[in-house]
């Protein structure tokens, strides 16, 4: 579905991304964890061309995204729904007419069938009595669950999560889940989630991935990730201030035995395999 | 020491340079994708945009151009009058308030105005959308941001230009007609017949085309700079400012070469 192999990517003078390999499966979610400013971001924004590789290639559905034509690229992101870090709603237009904006403006559905999709998706996540509403007078947490409406508007094969629960109530947060969940049970969509709620990571992941230093560090199944004794893994579950993935402010290793960066990949296990 | 503050100083100027260069570059290149999207602001949807965009644009601008091009009027006129009161050519003063009304600073001051009001606004407006995320949503709606936020603005700013310049050259020479009537006597008939008589059609396109060209420009650099910020908060300020900044110095460059094209 989604494959990143080897991706280099330079931004402000740092490897934000170094030889990164990723592979998304069919119809599964996957969890990307990570410290901030590891990358998270940067990787989905890969996955649907906002970003392109300096080295390395990065396919969704068997098309190379370096290589595309703005065409096949179009095509790519239709089947892609994004969740943006804070909604990222137009402010001049209703919380309704912002899901109705990605099917009027691409003219996907026929006219009459927009209004009863955007009731639908505002549904999903709860937000009906909102579909009137500007963004501006709706709060962060009722924006960032409109965009995800937005985002599952066009019926998604791929959904992508850029924090979907950062800053929302734990009850906001739970409609959030459960829509993943429900998601993939139902629906079958391929997901993949950054987050840094390591609760939610159990429940809706398939398989987790930690990001560090521009690669996957280790992937595997949650069972995997609260059994390893891959130092980084415990570090992370656990949100300890000590370990391999603390770096003092200068960006050198910590007190710590630094951890051999080069070749992290430690694979806890393949998905396919956890499966 | 003094060195390295000159080598410091060298190295800003060269960032300014390549700065300026890419961003002419990208504006050209927004200006000529949007021209290629032209057609598409024939739908529904891009019409009503462009209206509602032109209705709160007159709104933004139209009481201070009013203000500001009576204020130039009088000026022209009061200058002109006091300079020759004592040569007795009075009478004179129509043809110089007309012509340098509709030629240059009509559409000089309307673009100004429209710049500070508009042109701004759009570089803040483009700009938080940039930091938002809300251009990189577009994009992956498959949604052209030039065809959905550059061309409406282009478009209402080619028309906002002219019918703005338009009242601020009936404004101005109305009030210098006011003023040389109240305070030396010239009368209307006269002021008329003198402005008319030296005012050619050539002056009035030459302003109209000034008019035009200025409104792209304001439209072209509050986009091509809310575009490119980068930055979050500060970058939206940065970009505002640069956006104002840029537009006057094209104002007057291109203002002094379209009036050299066509009177030399
Ligand atoms: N457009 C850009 N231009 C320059 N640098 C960038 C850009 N986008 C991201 N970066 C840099 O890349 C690094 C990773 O950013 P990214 O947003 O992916 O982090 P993240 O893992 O999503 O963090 P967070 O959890 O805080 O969202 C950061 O150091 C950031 O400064
Ligand atoms: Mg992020």
């Amino acid at each position: 579905m989604i494959e990143m192999q080897g991706v280099y990517k330079r931004l402000d003078r740092k490897d934000v991304l170094a030889g990164l390999d990723l592979e998304v499966l069919p119809r599964e979610t996957l969890v990307i964890l990570g410290r901030s400013g590891t990358g998270k971001s940067v990787t989905l924004r890969h996955i649907v061309g906002l970003m392109t590789a300096d080295r390395g290639t990065v396919r969704v559905f068997g098309v190379d995204l370096g290589k595309a034509s703005p065409a096949e690229l179009r095509e790519c992101r239709r089947r892609i729904g994004y969740l943006f870090q804070d909604g990222a709603l137009l402010n001049w237009i209703t919380v309704g007419q912002n899901v109705a904006l990605p099917l009027q403006e691409t003219r996907l559905l026929p006219k009459r069938e927009i209004q009863e999709r955007v009731a639908e998706c505002l549904g999903e996540v709860e937000l009906l009595d909102a579909i009137d509403k500007y963004p501006s007078e709706i709060s962060g947490g009722m924006r960032k669950r409109a965009g995800l409406a937005r985002a599952l508007a066009t019926r998604p094969e791929v959904v992508l999560y850029d924090e979907p629960t950062s800053g929302l109530d734990p009850i906001s947060s739970n409609i959030i889940n459960r829509l993943i969940n429900t998601l993939k049970s139902k629906l079958h969509v391929t997901q993949v989630v950054v987050t840094h709620d390591m609760n939610a990571a159990y429940v809706i992941g398939d398989r987790l991935a930690l990001l560090h230093e521009g690669r996957i560090h280790a992937i595997g199944t949650a069972r995997e990730f609260q059994e390893s004794d891959d130092p980084a893994v415990v570090q992370f579950t656990r949100g300890e201030i000590d370990g391999p993935l603390s770096r003092t402010a200068a960006g050198a290793p910590a007190l710590l035995a630094p951890h051999k960066g080069g070749q992290t990949t430690t694979v806890i296990s393949h998905g396919k395999e956890s499966r | 020491m003094p060195l390295a503050r000159l080598q410091r100083s060298v190295e800003s100027l060269g960032a300014f340079l390549v700065q300026s260069a890419q961003s002419s570059g990208f504006g050209l290149q927004l200006l000529a994708s949007a021209g290629a999207a032209l057609p598409h602001a024939a739908s529904p949807r891009r019409i009503r945009d462009i209206l509602n965009l032109l209705y709160t644009y007159s709104f933004a601008s139209l009481v201070v151009v009013l203000v500001v091009s009576l204020f130039t009027g009088l000026i022209l006129a009061l200058n002109f009058l006091i300079t020759v009161e004592s040569l007795g050519q009075e009478h004179l003063v129509g043809r110089i308030v007309a012509v340098s009304m509709v030629r240059e600073m009509g559409p000089l001051m309307t673009a100004v105005i429209l710049s500070a009001s508009i042109g701004c606004s759009i570089a803040a407006e483009i700009g938080t959308m940039r930091v938002t995320e809300e251009i990189d949503a577009l994009e992956i709606m498959s949604i052209s941001p030039v065809r959905f936020l550059v061309l409406p603005r282009l478009i209402a700013l080619l028309v906002l230009g002219p019918m703005m310049t338009v009242f601020s050259g009936v404004i101005g020479i109305l009030g210098g007609a006011a003023i040389s009537y109240f305070q030396y006597a010239v009368s209307w008939e006269s002021f008329k017949n003198d402005a008319i008589e030296l005012l050619k059609l050539k002056d009035i396109f030459t302003g109209l085309l000034k008019s035009v060209v200025f409104g792209a420009t304001i439209a072209i650099v509050g986009c091509t700079q809310g575009l490119q910020t980068r930055g979050g908060a500060t970058g939206v300020g940065r970009s505002t400012r640069r956006s104002v900044v840029v537009s006057f110095l094209l104002f007057l460059i291109l203002g002094y070469y379209i009036t050299w094209a066509f009177y030399k």
